[in-house]
């Protein structure tokens, strides 16, 4: 999908990102400590994600978190992750290939997500280190505030129906009034 | 005689002329004109025909509650039954045409049903078309329908778009008059994130009609700075959005119709409140006089509001008729537009408010106690009748010429939205309405109040009262929802009081049978007074009963105007107080939702998600047949030129079994499950023993449900100590994840075990057939050799420089691999794949060829050998199920009796006798019957394939303790009346002892 400008907001398909899944007891401070360490981010905090361009960590489940890293980093992350949990009860996955990702962005990028997913993005609830997972239209995804946009991320397989959905969400509008 | 005024008309612009046709009769009106308003000032007073004797109507309301001014609006694909003239702005070139009616809208064939109407009472259909009872469905009801229905469907796809949007405002109000305005104030200065919806194109509801005054300002005035405080603080303000449902814990459903912003035309709103405020104001009522239905004769508030926003009246001498004071201002307003009122019939013998006193200081001729006897005329009324309203009617004391008749019979506070989630309602007496008990309202999730009510909806007519009710609730609701700022102060407003109504269930009150049949209810089901004791003397006293038996308030409108004025006849019919009948049930929508709004953006090829693998663009490429699994698309074949879809898996099947196949199995589920309980888990789960199973190797298993069913199978392989990958089906991966994160969350929440579901993560491709080891070792990068990984082992490396999990099972009967390599590198495995096995005969195949290979070896397929009632043991499974375990899901259910009863329908190969084909899911029958008259049954074909590798027509299928009777014959009666014969065989057709796949 080529980077393009369609009505109310830009969509675009993110280049590959690397990604490791990471289960285990977050309620465990020790645990906590050596997954930030490892991850090179703080763990966040329920619906938000911690870290930056190198290493986000973001909020899955209260017993799940996502390394997002660049892609060549992906399966130094995730050993990194299990040798510091080595002895621990946890699971560290390589999930780099999984889901496909893209941007919205421009001032109405929450009105287009808002078309489509029932989750609460006004900036109230979705602020700038939101993280949540909800779904667009009738498939699973995972919303991530970013200063560049609104990042969505779908499984793999879907990637070709959230293509669609997302230009078809931007391509007409705008919305009036802005949400409350 | 509808006329336009020479001056006035708020809402029009009289500079400029747009056009429109009706009924193809070109028209003028003006920008601001709805299509009721610009039809009035045409004079076009007949509108539509009522739904049962095709009566002659025209417009009665000024808004949604409209039931009579029905169009279709639009033409061929974007035309719009039961569109409602009031509520539809004038557009240039706005093309309606009336319903119901033909051969036209004045000369109308069916309006012979008036003439019948004494013979078609209420339960007419019910009573009449009962016998003979064949007769109904091929005789009465495609005659009935023919003659009935309202309005015309589109032609062809829907050329408009549409869009859903959801939105989570602290405080949602529905209706924008000045309680909706004076309540969103509060709210939004308490610092609420307010979100404001109104079914009319502007907000300030009836106080700008009315002229009331406002904080010392006209209504219009104080409501356009009331509109634009709000903007300030940031709320979101809808017209022309109906808020159609308000339902648990402030959730709301409202459509929007969008005006400019191309070919979107309508947003279908997702609202989930902290709180609702429902301020959607009162709806008139009519009176039930004889003749109340002819052209002409509309609500009175609806003829003040047409004066003051369009300047058009029907008529030029308008009559008033009322039991309450709200319609003196009717009349006083058509005296200041210059209209003649001849009179204003009033039913109470003494009104003493201060609205009837200025009334008859400005010359308007007050008739006490009086009543329409009946409205005259032919077309349109011509002339009406009065009496005393305290008697039977009798005698004609005056008949007063009109063309006109605006009448009020009090007003309803509009409670739809407050029962929708559950609030109650109480009669109250004084003021003859139903309103909303604020002690009983909707609650959330927490059980506290999650809706309020105010304004007029709550039952306060009175404006200062409506205001302070507003500001009041708005000011808790946003309370309620965490805001703290100041709400400030209501909005004030003086007015004199109003003088009581009286209630006026049928005017005269003692009316006798020939004008209560006359006198009309529901004007758009065409049910009148009479239909309503006629059903109440026959039996149907509960409200519900009476509403289904006469159809009152089951048309478009839902009874808007008909549903209190119903009730109380029945009750008075019954003998009982009103509140003892109750209501009908409110339900969601308020008004009707277009389907288009409902589907929103699922259409075409958005209408579902169509899943796809990694290499689904090299399939579409190479001429694939699709098949739809679940949400995926898999090859179901690949045909070349010329060959058919059959051909083609023939050819699929026998490359496969002598060179080399490639299946794209990328949708299996993988799920991986990783913990120092994991074993103990994966024993639960599993009929067999994983926990046994040694790193490296695989292990087929099958899943059951608590009942014993099976649910899933699929292969484990062991991935090191504590770490598992289980397989599921393609349809399963997802709620096989689900069943075991339900079983650890809830039962085994102490287990520690975690599961991931990875299936997306990993393209997998089956190499399959005698070439397959070549392939894999012209790839290079991993020994695949029998002694290395023999069958049933897996390995982890890389496969032609690609890491990947080399697995060494077969769902084919052959030598078969499965490689998983991670996904977005499947296409390159793929393509690799078949570059190097061009020289060893390498070739795609689809699903079908999957499932003919699999029958061949009697390997069983969830969905078709299983249906949720068949457990492993029918399927001559028992060797996957542990006898060293103590439990597993579904093991006690397997040891039910019925369970383990010898008589069960068990798995068995089928041979047809003819070497044909057997239908798929043809019944094996017997002589007799069974209790319920059906054929009696011994079995049944659960997969049938024609076999390219024996030949023949080869089938599986579960019979009656089918193992034990190996070579007996059984019939199977095929469509048309024939019969196959196929014998009881072994399900294993092709290479018994397994030898191909160890090889």
């Amino acid at each position: 999908m080529p980077d393009r400008r369609v009505g109310i907001a830009t969509v675009e398909r993110l280049a590959p990102r690397g990604m490791v899944a990471v289960r285990a007891d977050l309620s465990d401070g020790a645990l906590r400590r050596a997954v930030a360490d490892a991850a090179g981010a703080e763990v966040p905090e329920p619906l938000r994600w911690t870290g930056g361009k190198d290493a986000a960590l973001a909020w899955m489940s209260p017993d799940e978190l996502l390394l997002l890293v660049p892609e060549d980093r992906a399966a130094a992350a995730a050993d990194r992750l299990r040798g510091a949990l080595e002895g621990a009860h946890a699971l560290v996955a390589d999930v780099s290939a999984m889901r496909a990702a893209f941007r919205v962005s421009g001032a109405a990028a929450r009105a287009t997500l808002a078309k489509l997913a029932p989750a609460d993005l006004s900036p109230r609830a979705f602020g700038p280190d939101a993280f949540r997972r909800t779904r667009l239209a009738q498939a699973p995804a995972a919303l991530r505030m970013t200063e560049a946009g609104i990042e969505a991320y779908g499984f793999r397989s879907h990637a070709a129906y959230l293509a669609g959905i997302l230009e078809n969400a931007a391509a007409r509008g705008p919305v009036e009034p802005a949400l409350p | 005689m509808g006329l336009r005024l020479p001056r006035g008309g708020r809402r029009i612009d009289r500079g400029r002329t747009i056009r429109f046709s009706f009924d193809g009769r070109a028209m003028t009106g003006h920008p601001g004109d709805t299509l009721a308003s610009a039809l009035m000032a045409n004079d076009r007073m007949i509108v539509g025909r009522s739904f049962k004797y095709h009566r002659p109507r025209g417009t009665v309301a000024f808004g949604g509650e409209e039931p009579n001014a029905l169009v279709n609006l639009g033409e061929g694909a974007r035309r719009e039954p039961n569109a409602k003239a009031p509520t539809i702005p004038l557009a240039d070139g706005l093309v309606a045409t009336s319903q119901n009616r033909w051969p036209s809208l004045d000369y109308d064939v069916g309006a012979i049903n008036t003439a019948m109407a004494r013979f078609l009472p209420a339960g007419f259909y019910y009573k009449t078309f009962m016998w003979p009872r064949s007769f109904w469905h091929r005789v009465y009801e495609p005659v009935i329908r023919h003659s009935a229905g309202l309005g015309r469907a589109p032609e062809g796809p829907d050329p408009d778009r549409y869009e859903h949007m959801h939105a989570h405002p602290d405080v949602l109000v529905a209706g924008g008059g000045v309680a909706g305005l004076s309540a969103a104030l509060a709210a939004a200065r308490a610092g609420a994130a307010v979100m404001l919806a109104d079914q009319g194109t502007e907000f300030g509801g009836r106080a700008v009609a009315d002229g009331t005054a406002v904080d010392g300002r006209p209504a219009p005035e104080w409501v356009e700075a009331a509109v634009a405080e709000l903007r300030s603080l940031g709320a979101a303000l809808l017209p022309r959005t109906m808020v159609a449902g308000i339902y648990d814990h402030g959730a709301a459903l409202m459509a929007e119709r969008l005006e400019g912003q191309g070919d979107l035309r309508e947003r279908l709103w997702k609202v989930r409140a902290a709180q609702v405020v429902v301020a959607a104001g009162a709806i008139e009522r009519p009176i039930a006089f004889a003749g109340n239905d002819r052209p002409g004769v509309m609500l009175a508030g609806a003829v003040r509001d047409y004066l003051d926003a369009q300047a058009v009246a029907p008529g030029r001498r308008t009559v008033v008729v009322t039991n309450n004071d709200d319609a003196y201002r009717t009349a006083l307003a058509l005296r200041a537009a210059g209209l003649e009122v001849p009179a204003v019939i009033d039913a109470r013998p003494a009104p003493p408010g201060a609205l009837v006193a200025e009334a008859e200081a400005a010359g308007l001729r007050v008739l006490r106690g009086r009543a329409i006897l009946k409205a005259r005329g032919g077309r349109r009324v011509e002339w009406v009748e009065t009496c005393p309203q305290s008697g039977a009617g009798g005698a004609i004391e005056e008949a007063i010429p009109c063309d006109a008749v605006a009448m009020s019979g009090g007003w309803s506070p509009a409670v739809h939205l407050w029962s929708h989630a559950g609030g109650r309602l109480h009669w109250d007496e004084e003021r003859a309405m139903f309103r909303p008990d604020p002690e009983r309202g909707p609650v959330g999730h927490d059980g506290r109040p999650s809706t309020l009510v105010c304004g007029t909806a709550n039952g306060h007519l009175a404006t200062p009262d409506v205001l302070g009710d507003a500001h009041r609730a708005g000011a808790e609701a946003a309370r309620r929802a965490g805001a703290t700022g100041d709400p400030g102060a209501a909005p004030e407003a003086s007015e004199a009081a109003e003088g009581p109504i009286l209630a006026v269930w049928s005017m005269p009150a003692r009316a006798g049978a020939d004008l209560q049949s006359k006198a009309f209810l529901d004007f758009q089901n065409d049910v009148k007074v009479s239909d309503v004791r006629l059903a109440a003397r026959e039996g149907f006293e509960s409200v519900e009963h009476a509403k289904r038996y006469t159809t009152l308030g089951m048309a478009t409108d839902q009874g808007k105007l008909s549903n209190v004025n119903g009730l109380a006849i029945l009750s008075d019919q019954l003998g009982q107080p009103i509140p003892q009948t109750g209501t009908t049930t409110f339900r969601p929508p308020y008004s009707p939702v277009t389907f288009g709004a409902i589907a929103g953006q699922a259409r075409g090829a958005l209408f579902q998600p169509v899943r796809q693998t990694p290499m689904h663009g090299w399939h579409e490429a190479h001429g694939a047949r699709w098949e739809p699994v679940g949400q995926w698309r898999r090859p179901y074949c690949y045909p070349r030129a010329g060959e058919s879809g059959e051909d083609a898996v023939i050819r699929e099947v026998t490359n496969a079994r002598t060179r080399l196949g490639l299946l794209d199995a990328s949708t299996l589920g993988k799920i991986v499950v990783k913990g120092p309980d994991a074993g103990r888990f994966l024993d639960m789960l599993y009929t067999n023993m994983m926990s046994t199973l040694r790193p490296g190797r695989c292990r087929y298993g099958l899943m059951c449900s608590e009942n014993g069913f099976l649910i899933d199978d699929g292969v484990v392989a062991r991935v090191g100590e504590d770490e598992w990958l289980c397989h599921t089906t393609t349809g399963g991966a997802d709620h096989i994840h689900q069943h075991m994160e339900e079983w650890l969350q809830t039962e085994w929440w102490d287990w520690r075990v975690w599961t991931l579901n990875a299936t997306e993560q990993w393209a997998q491709v089956a190499v399959v057939g005698p070439n397959a080891r070549r392939a894999l070792e012209a790839l290079g990068g991993m020994d695949v050799s029998k002694e290395a990984l023999p069958f049933m082992a897996w390995a982890e490396g890389a496969l032609g420089g690609i890491p990947a999990r080399v697995f060494r099972i077969s769902f084919s009967g052959e030598l078969s691999y499965e490689v998983a390599v991670p996904a977005d590198r499947g296409l390159e495995l793929w393509e690799r794949l078949a570059e190097v096995g061009a020289g060893l005969g390498a070739m795609p195949y689809g699903t079908e060829a999957l499932h003919v290979m699999r029958a061949e070896k009697g390997f069983i397929m969830i969905g078709d050998e299983t249906d949720g009632t068949v457990i492993p043991q029918d399927l001559g499974l028992s060797w996957a199920i542990s006898r060293k375990k103590d439990d597993y899901l579904g093991k006690r259910a397997q040891e039910r009796t019925h369970m383990t009863d010898p008589g069960r329908w068990r798995l068995v190969g089928l041979e047809t006798v003819d070497g044909g084909v057997l239908p798929d899911g043809a019944y094996a029958a017997l002589p007799g019957r069974n209790a319920n008259g059906q054929r009696e049954t011994e079995g049944r074909v659960t997969s049938t394939y024609f076999s390219p590798t024996l030949g023949r027509g080869i089938a599986m299928g579960l019979v009656r303790r089918g193992p034990e009777r190996m070579g007996e014959e059984l019939a199977f009666p095929t469509l048309g009346g024939g019969e196959m014969r196929a014998r009881i065989v072994s399900p294993v057709f092709y290479d018994p002892e397994g030898a191909k796949a160890d090889a």
